[in-house]
């Protein structure tokens, strides 16, 4: 007790802002709250739930998640009773000039502090995966069963052209790449030179016919599109049929999100987590594998995966021998004989991950291409899904959740929805209560206005042009929150408008200057757009010269905070 | 009065046994200085005080070593009194045909302790709030003296107005004190010397750690007061704040306020108002009366007045007519029943006369009060 008193007071006479908001107290039962869910994520994590549990939002779902609030609202009406007790800008006490700023510091600080316990709780879960499995075996691992995935026959049309990667030196690194079914070929005119009715393929919108696809130049559409490689895919094998040259799909991806099936993009050399494998190399090894009869081959993928189950106690009923067999067996074009089930995928991506067990072709007699055998023993089986849910909830751990992941993508956000708790929780603390209220009712009617007068301008601007509307509608707006900005100026710096009304205009004088910035890197951006008509149709596209950055937005933020300090400085020492 | 005479007029009292009066002007003398080293004496001697509370030798001795120290230093530099407030014209007018204050022409000088007295609705809480630029003017000018070029939260930070009704404060009287200290510039290290002497001298000292609700309505006023005098502030208004005090507490804070206002260092204007006119004329420079919105300074009014008016309150046994009968030798310009006391205004009758007067006539007086120098002259008028 006597070293909490000796500490506030050592506070107290330095750093008024700090002893006024309980920093030390309050930052240390933060970090303690931190530190206490990053135990807890480490102990919920055990090598049984990861293959079953979804992590991802784990902490929102759990009892720890409600105590986290409950310490949460109790530290905050700890705080409260201090913060908004002692309140030297409505004693006019001397303020610095950067007393705002400091309160508005500390209050973000502890918003960041504790909405951001959840990261801690996932930091646990991640150091337990981490243990639990090791990065280079479990590579590996998604190595091996990615690999025997090919051969664990699910639906024929995995092995279908549609899936086919095509060889070098298609540029399909960054590309979209379609292609059309049969269906949809003949709805489809000629253009471009393109016969639709025979098999081509579309990368980054440009088509190419296979077979003679030498003779096709890229046209004027796509002029700003270098094409340094003329592909002729005329000489790809077997281009049309089954074949295990085309089968597509991974089971695992490494180091991207990965859960369940997915299908490989065309050039995708990593095939679970090592870059050394080259698909269109390992697509060679399956067919050569399968065209050759290469029992041993096959059957050493299958007893790999089976090692792999066996490590992570995975439920398999599989028999290498047998399987390869029956593998061998097949004619991958007329009939699947062998097959492994799975169970819906939609179970799987909302983290049902129950054993896998189904009896293959017994039931599928109506298909044509499931053809029954007689006297099979095939119930093969291997529940995937608990691999694949390790997978998942590895990857999230390391790539999508935590830190990383909040830096890399949620930042901004976090950042901006902070700022508005702290200024919330500074304005309640300098502005009363009863203003407050007023100034949210009164922003909630001017607000209600401007929605109706906007419905009512996107109604009846009668443009076709998109950009110009749009413009048209951020000009609307501009002046709306202009004109609000400057009447809630000039009540707050009018001598002759008294307090009592210029209170009413703070509110609304706080929104349109949160407001004001952000319309104005909008405007920035609308104005400095430019059109482009496509030369080969009408369609004209909407391209900007500025785009606004989250960054811009955080410096419009804080010139409007210090906006708002001023004002409130300046509605603090204004006469009745 | 000059830094000697002020230590002299110390060593008076204590010589006389005057010890809290005596102890408070030493404070006095200490707070002039803004020495922390005699802060810490004075602190210690307050803490040795209530361990010995019978102690007078050692009491005295004591404060003479502390004496002897303000002895040897050097003075602190007498401020002039100059006006730091003009309001000319003051007028604030409610509603179109409601009430009017003003206009009131004010000259407020640091160091000096203006009385505001009026019956309840006459406008003092609306003068004391326009002086403390708390509420708009309907016309008129104030002239901040010290206002140099700062915005209108920086003047208010150095005008002080305490309404009857004090704020509410949170936590415990010495961190709140400290707090304000902290925001007044004082340093880290002189933050608890200055904030103990403020309590001491404003008999706070058994309560420093007691919280702010604990306290009662004269010594919240108190701790306001200490809270005032860390601010150094250029102007205190105070509104009605004996309304809440015994009258022993009272003349406590009057004296205190006439004394720490003319401090050497910081020297303040007070205005305060109060009902309490006879205590407020006591310790005030000027007094200011306000009727009907209108002021009338006491002061110029004096200076006009007939000197051979006798103006007295008085309360008796006897009947009506045996008091009219020992008057009726003295021209009697006034002659009311207030319910509880007479008012009378004699001419050309000394205190002398009166007094004999009614002793011939054997009248039973139970209360007397000469206010031929007094406003409450004003609310009979």
């Amino acid at each position: 007790m006597k070293f909490y008193h000796k500490i506030n007071q050592y506070i107290l006479e330095r750093y008024p802002v700090l002893w006024n908001t309980q920093f030390v107290w309050i930052s240390l039962l933060g970090l303690l709250l931190h530190l206490g869910y990053f135990a807890i994520g480490y102990n919920v994590l055990n090598a049984e739930r990861i293959k079953g549990y979804n992590v991802n939002g784990a902490f929102f779902e759990t009892v720890f998640f409600w105590i986290y609030l409950v310490i949460c609202l109790l530290t905050f009406i700890f705080m409260s009773f201090r913060f908004y007790g002692h309140n030297p800008f409505r004693h006019y006490y001397p303020l610095s000039r950067f007393y705002f700023w400091k309160i508005f510091g500390v209050l973000l600080f502890y918003v960041l502090l504790f909405i951001t316990v959840f990261i801690s709780f996932e930091n646990g879960m991640r150091a337990k995966s981490n243990r639990l499995l090791s990065e280079k075996q479990f590579l590996q691992d998604v190595e091996a069963v990615n690999k025997s995935y090919a051969f664990l026959f699910n639906d024929i049309n995995d092995y279908y052209i549609l899936n086919r990667a095509y060889p070098a030196p298609f540029p399909l690194d960054d590309i979209s790449n379609f292609e059309l079914g049969y269906d949809t070929i003949t709805e489809l005119p000629i253009k471009h030179g393109i016969d639709r009715t025979k098999p081509f393929v579309t990368i980054n919108d440009i088509p190419f016919q296979f077979g003679h696809i030498k003779t096709i130049l890229p046209d004027s559409c796509t002029t700003k599109q270098i094409i340094q490689d003329i592909v002729d895919v005329s000489s790809v094998y077997g281009l049309e049929e089954y074949s295990l040259l085309n089968f597509n799909r991974t089971y695992v991806q490494y180091p991207e999100i990965g859960y369940g099936e997915f299908t490989m993009r065309n050039n995708l050399n990593n095939m679970g987590g090592s870059d050394s494998v080259n698909r269109q190399a390992l697509l060679s090894t399956w067919h050569t594998l399968y065209c050759n009869k290469d029992k041993n081959g096959i059957q050493k993928i299958l007893e790999n995966l089976v090692v792999v189950c066996n490590r992570y106690r995975i439920p398999h009923q599989l028999n290498p021998e047998k399987m390869t067999r029956d593998i061998l067996l097949q004619d991958l074009v007329k009939t699947q004989l062998v097959r492994t089930g799975f169970y819906d995928y939609h179970d799987l991506v909302h983290g049902v991950a129950n054993s896998t067990s189904s009896t293959v072709n017994k039931n599928y007699e109506t298909q044509d291409k499931y053809v029954e055998r007689e006297n099979r023993d095939d119930n093969y089986s291997v529940d995937l899904e608990q691999f694949a849910n390790m997978a998942r909830n590895r990857t999230q751990l390391q790539f999508r959740i935590g830190w990383r992941h909040l830096q890399a993508n949620e930042m901004w956000a976090f950042l901006f929805v902070s700022m508005a708790m702290a200024m919330a929780l500074l304005l309640f603390k300098y502005v009363q209560t009863r203003v407050i209220l007023l100034g949210v009712i009164i922003a909630g009617i001017i607000g209600s206005l401007f929605g109706v007068l906007f419905y009512l301008a996107d109604k009846h601007i009668h443009d076709n042009q998109q950009g110009h509307k749009d413009t048209m509608l951020w000009f609307l707006s501009m002046a709306v929150v202009v004109a609000i900005f400057s009447m809630s100026l000039i009540s707050i710096y009018s001598g002759k408008i008294k307090k009592r009304i210029a209170e009413l205009g703070f509110v609304s004088a706080v929104f349109s200057s949160i407001f004001l910035p952000m319309l104005l890197l909008i405007g920035i951006m609308l104005l400095s757009s430019y059109q482009q008509k496509d030369p080969c149709s009408d369609y004209m596209s909407t391209l900007h010269r500025f785009e606004p950055q989250p960054w811009q937005f955080a410096v419009g933020a804080l010139l409007s905070v210090q906006l708002i300090f001023m004002l409130l400085r300046r509605l603090q020492g204004k006469m009745e | 009065m000059t830094q000697e005479a002020r230590l002299q007029e110390v060593e008076y009292h204590l010589k006389q046994e005057n010890n809290n009066l005596g102890f408070r002007m030493l404070l006095d003398q200490v707070l002039d200085r803004g020495d922390c080293k005699l802060f810490q004496q004075s602190i210690a001697l307050t803490e040795w005080m209530e361990e010995h509370p019978n102690d007078r030798n050692g009491f005295l001795s004591k404060t003479q070593g502390i004496l002897n120290e303000l002895k040897q230093q050097t003075p602190a530099n007498e401020t002039a009194s100059d006006t730091i407030i003009e309001a000319v014209a003051l007028s604030k007018t409610y509603g179109s045909n409601r009430f009017q204050l003003g206009p009131v022409d004010l000259h407020i000088r640091s160091g000096h302790l203006i009385g505001l007295v009026g019956e309840n609705g006459n406008g003092k809480t609306t003068l004391l709030r326009m002086l403390a630029h708390d509420l708009s003017l309907s016309s008129g000018q104030i002239h901040y003296r010290f206002r140099k070029h700062e915005d209108d939260y920086d003047l208010r930070s150095k005008l002080i107005y305490i309404p009857q009704r004090t704020p509410k404060w949170f936590g415990k009287v010495k961190d709140n004190l400290k707090l304000t200290a902290k925001h007044y510039g004082i340093p880290a290290a002189d933050n608890e010397a200055w904030v103990l002497m403020m309590m001491i001298r404003f008999g706070l000292w058994k309560f420093r750690n007691h919280s702010w609700n604990e306290l009662s309505s004269g010594y919240k006023m108190r701790f306001e007061l200490a809270r005032t005098f860390l601010r150094q502030p250029k102007l205190l208004l105070l509104d009605e704040p004996l309304a809440n005090l015994d009258i022993v507490s009272q003349q406590l804070i009057l004296e205190d306020l006439k004394m720490l206002g003319k401090r050497l260092r910081n020297p303040l204007a007070i205005v305060l108002s109060s009902q309490q006119l006879y205590e407020v004329e006591k310790v005030s420079d000027e007094v200011v009366f306000l009727k009907h919105g209108k002021p009338s300074s006491f002061n110029s009014l004096k200076q006009q007045e007939d000197k051979s008016l006798l103006v007295v309150e008085l309360d008796i046994d006897n009947k009506r007519e045996d008091l009219q009968q020992a008057l009726s030798s003295f021209g009697v310009k006034q002659f009311n029943y207030l319910g509880s006391s007479y008012y009378i205004e004699l001419e050309d009758c000394s205190m002398k006369q009166l007094l004999q007067a009614l002793a011939t006539h054997d009248i039973q007086v139970r209360y007397f009060r000469d206010v031929t120098q007094s406003t409450r002259r004003f609310f009979n008028s």
